[in-house]
């Protein structure tokens, strides 16, 4: 009789712990969605007062307290393309190149470990190094080609990486299958695996460019312009990027109560970008696993 | 068609080949005897290798169909069914030989089958050929209705084979002639008292093929 | 047509396959059994070459196809994997439509006539017993149907690109008997114009289906002959124990 009560006492344990668990893994769920909802909803709240088709698509006036952001939304779109296409080819070739051609040894594992490195440096210091050899040795000038090299740098490692996993996760069977039909290793990548991998390689594309729209520490001194109503010409013109335009407007400008509304303007639009952004992404990523299936 | 139905096939036209073999022998043995011809006597006589030839290919088609496609259910009845008919069919082939070795013999003397007629050796001829047709189409056909005939007609042979006891033994004074002759002409009747004995193994073979019942020594029931 | 001599295989310092000879003929059916380990799946690898994607293996002896040693330096790989198709233990059909599995094996070897591959992709189908059943939903997913279908899919993507030589690696071991039994049928059917050899580690399907045995041991290969002897009465001792189950 005393085993059976031990045994049922220790069920009612067994069955506390895990409500109590399951609730806190509840709670910090919501906490999440919380915290998201409540950032949007206040951006949203404090920007949409100023929120207007003159406001997305005319310059900024009477010193960036009026006027529209236009050049910003242009600028940190070149940044996102350019960096994209720095990064994107390099990280997904390097990716592709560590995963099925150098499998294994030292070399493999260095290379591994310097891109984790690379992605533990502050963006501040690699503002400062793009400063230094795309602005100054290199001759470039602050301009776009150089935000976007060191955006791109900045970015280079998420891509790597989430590259290298989608294709890890992919089973060597299918790799087999191929070779045993008498395909090159390089058509198995191209025809089986690439396409696999493609919808997380996506995901990696989606987290860089969510990065790069916000960074300001990369292209404080390499691009960013704190005020260029005129819309770049060549990748050599420098530009106005969204991120940094909110620093200055909510730090630095020349009225700041004024302009404090067009700060929250510029970081609704700024989200607005992104998650626009993001969706599109994940749409094509869906389309692409739906075709697959 | 599957394989193991195209091998179990194969299995059963060797076996009706065989059947078809060991009927002619029988057949032959009878004309030998009602025309006292020593040529078909001889003709039996040198295929007796080929019936023997026939029980080692089929042995060996049961082995190794046993070994290799290890069946189950009817087709294990069928194959163990054919190993014992096959069997069955060798000793019926080894009979009519000796009939014919017999008849051979008999030749060499004055004998004349019409005064035989009394002991029906030409009825028993007839009824055991009838016999191995019946139980042969049984096979062919995987049907044993016609099991409950064949088993009578084994009494029937039971009573001829008695009756001819009686005649012989009872025939007193005889000369040495017609004594070799009596005696040989029992052991025609005793041969062909056996071969309607197998014919009746083979027929509960085929029952237990088709069915699944065991008829010998009383059955499983 | 197939030729071994003198093999010797290592993964490492592993000793995986002893030196071992032996001849298969073209059209027959081959089956490699024995215990886990034993090294009849490395053997099957040697053939079309896919131990070569295993790091730090070494291969002394020949073996030959044709006549021709097929680890010779200057045999293009890619060209002996049309030569030598392979069907694996799991089912693996790429996640593309049945059509595009099929057809894939013709795309990669440069073909792009859409009428010749769509000719080829039907009869490689007919010939892998599947067409009938997938005819009308090509376009398919090669995910929708079931395992045994796939596993016929991918005997088809094999046949696709003519092969003269089809290896079977356990093809049957994830299927249910009723799929089982339709791959084994469907061998008896392609053994009039391939060559095969299957491992198994089931001995009653290795006997119900090959005309030679190969009975492997701890990478050695104890005894091999044709099927009949191997199960009714096979030379050695410990090929005796194995296949009546006493092994072990």
């Amino acid at each position: 009789m005393n085993d059976e009560i031990k045994m049922q006492q220790i069920h009612r344990r067994k069955r506390l712990y895990e409500a109590i668990f399951f609730g806190l893994f509840r709670i910090m769920g919501f906490m999440v969605v919380l915290i998201l909802g409540f950032i949007l909803c206040f951006i949203t709240m404090k920007g949409i007062g100023v929120m207007s088709w003159e406001f997305i698509t005319a310059s900024p006036t009477d010193g960036l307290t009026k006027g529209g952001i236009f050049p910003a939304i242009v600028g940190t779109m070149c940044l996102i393309a350019g960096s994209m296409i720095f990064a994107f080819p390099i990280g997904v070739l390097s990716g592709i190149y560590t995963t099925e051609y150098a499998k294994t040894g030292k070399w493999v594992k260095f290379i591994r470990l310097m891109t984790n490195n690379l992605s533990g440096v502050p963006s501040i210091v690699f503002g400062l190094f793009g400063m230094s050899l795309f602005v100054n040795t290199l001759g470039f000038g602050d301009s776009i080609l150089a935000g976007s090299l060191t955006l791109g740098l900045l970015v280079l490692p998420v891509v790597i990486r989430t590259t290298e996993e989608a294709i890890l996760s992919i089973d060597d069977s299918f790799r087999h299958g191929s070779l045993a039909l008498g395909a090159t290793k390089l058509q198995t990548i191209n025809r089986v695996v690439l396409p696999m991998a493609f919808p997380n390689i996506i995901t990696g594309l989606i987290l860089s460019i969510g990065r790069v729209s916000g960074e300001t520490a990369p292209i404080l001194f390499t691009v960013a312009a704190y005020f260029l109503p005129q819309l770049p010409t060549s990748i050599f013109d420098q530009v106005m990027a969204l991120p940094y335009h909110l620093y200055v407007i909510a730090t630095s400008g020349t009225n700041i109560e004024a302009s404090r509304g067009i700060a929250y303007g510029t970081a609704l639009v700024l989200i607005i970008i992104v998650l626009t952004l993001n969706l599109a992404a994940n749409v094509i990523r869906n389309y692409i696993q739906k075709k697959i299936k | 068609m599957l394989q193991l139905e195209l091998e179990l096939n194969d299995l059963k036209n060797q076996v009706l080949a065989m059947w078809q073999l060991v009927y002619s022998q029988l057949e032959k043995s009878k004309n030998a005897y009602l025309t006292m011809s020593r040529d078909l006597a001889f003709e039996v006589m040198s295929m007796e290798r080929k019936v023997d030839a026939f029980e080692l290919l089929i042995d060996q088609m049961c082995e190794q169909l046993l070994a290799l496609k290890h069946p189950v259910a009817i087709d294990l009845r069928f194959i163990l069914s054919s190993l014992k008919i096959n069997g069955n069919l060798e000793r019926i082939g080894d009979l009519a030989h000796g009939i014919a070795r017999l008849v051979f013999e008999l030749t060499h003397t004055q004998f004349d089958p019409m005064t035989a007629k009394s002991m029906r050796i030409e009825e028993m001829f007839d009824e055991t050929l009838e016999m191995l047709l019946l139980v042969k189409n049984a096979f062919k056909k995987e049907d044993n209705k016609n099991v409950a005939a064949v088993l009578s007609k084994d009494d029937i042979l039971d009573t001829i084979d008695k009756e001819a006891f009686f005649q012989i033994s009872s025939k007193t004074g005889q000369l040495q002639d017609e004594m070799q002759q009596s005696l040989l002409i029992f052991n025609i009747i005793r041969k062909l008292e056996r071969i309607g004995d197998h014919c009746s193994n083979i027929a509960e073979e085929i029952t237990f093929y088709i069915e699944a019942v065991v008829l010998k020594h009383g059955g499983n029931n | 047509m197939i030729n071994v001599e003198n093999i010797n295989f290592y993964y490492g310092k592993f000793h995986a396959l002893q030196n071992i000879s032996m001849g298969m003929e073209a059209n027959t059916i081959t089956a490699l059994i024995g215990p886990s380990g034993c090294g009849k799946s490395t053997f099957l690898r040697l053939f079309n070459r896919m131990n070569d994607l295993i790091p730090d293996t070494t291969l002394t002896g020949t073996v030959s196809i044709g006549g021709v040693d097929i680890y010779q330096k200057n045999v293009l790989v890619d060209d002996l994997r049309k030569r030598v198709g392979m069907v694996f233990q799991k089912p693996n059909p790429f996640p593309k439509s049945i059509f595009e599995n099929v057809a894939y094996g013709m795309r990669v070897n440069g073909m792009n006539n859409k009428k010749i591959i769509a000719e080829k992709v039907e009869q490689a189908l007919k010939h892998a017993a599947l067409w009938d059943e997938v005819k009308d939903k090509l376009k398919k997913s090669a995910f929708a149907i079931s395992g045994g279908q796939q596993q016929r899919l991918c005997i088809a993507r094999a046949l696709a690109v003519e092969p003269d030589i089809l290896l079977m690696d356990e093809p049957a071991s994830a299927l249910d008997p009723i799929s089982t039994s339709k791959i084994e049928e469907l061998m008896f059917q392609l053994k009039e114009d391939y060559t095969i050899v299957i491992v198994t580690h089931n001995m009653q399907q290795a006997a119900r289906v090959s005309d030679h045995t190969a009975y492997f041991y701890m990478g050695e290969l104890i005894e091999y002959g044709e099927t009949k002897k191997i199960f009714t009465n096979p030379d050695k001792k410990s090929t005796q124990n194995y296949v009546t189950g006493r092994f072990g």
